[in-house]
């Protein structure tokens, strides 16, 4: 059916897949959650309340530069604590079980993913 | 995100671009929240005096500047934390 374009799996013939799209969305969800996390935390530590000057002077500067680093660092270590352990939303959020039993049950659709 | 398709990487760029408006929105009202709540103390008067009018400018423009710089270190760290898992 394409007469202009050889690859139809890219271009306007191409099909949405809502799963990979919605992957897409959580991923960006954790990131951005992440980042405006950040950006309140540091700001909470970093940024006093009095403001002498609208520039960030070297205090603060240093002290945003070092709180991003080690809140991304915190992230990670716990993340890799997270995997050696398997903490997992299926193997630790046993209240979700039956939410997924219902679902699986009518739709017929299976949400394992190992 | 290089796995989508022309046809899925639009339709999540409009996904993309309602959270980007929804995340500016609350970034300006915790700027607000915050300049008026370090400058604004003084209820003798309904209008902002020249001192809480200088406080809240400069306020702004120093949460501004932190969000950038959060901004770019944010990017830098993830960038550096990529090219450690592709080593």
């Amino acid at each position: 059916m394409s007469m202009f374009m050889g690859n139809t799996s890219q271009y306007s013939y191409a099909n949405v897949d809502q799963e990979k799209l919605n992957l897409a969305e959580i991923q960006f969800d954790a990131t951005s959650k992440t980042f405006n996390k950040i950006l309140k935390t540091c700001e909470a530590k970093c940024l006093p309340h009095e403001y002498g000057e609208s520039d960030l002077n070297t205090g603060e500067s240093c002290c945003i530069d070092r709180c991003v680093s080690k809140y991304v660092k915190a992230n990670l270590l716990i993340g890799t604590n997270f995997q050696e352990k398997r903490v997992n939303p299926y193997n630790n959020m046993p209240e979700y079980e039956k939410v997924r039993s219902m679902m699986t049950g009518q739709g017929g659709q299976s949400n394992n993913r190992s | 995100m290089d796995q989508l398709n022309v046809k899925e990487q639009q339709e999540f760029q409009k996904i993309v671009e309602q959270k980007q408006m929804k995340d500016f929105m609350s970034l300006y009202s915790n700027l607000v929240s915050r300049c008026f709540e370090d400058c604004v103390n003084d209820f003798t008067s309904a209008n902002l005096s020249t001192k809480e009018t200088s406080c809240i400018a400069k306020c702004s423009e120093k949460f501004l500047k932190h969000s950038e710089r959060v901004g770019q270190r944010f990017q830098e760290q993830n960038a550096m934390l990529m090219q450690n898992l592709q080593k």
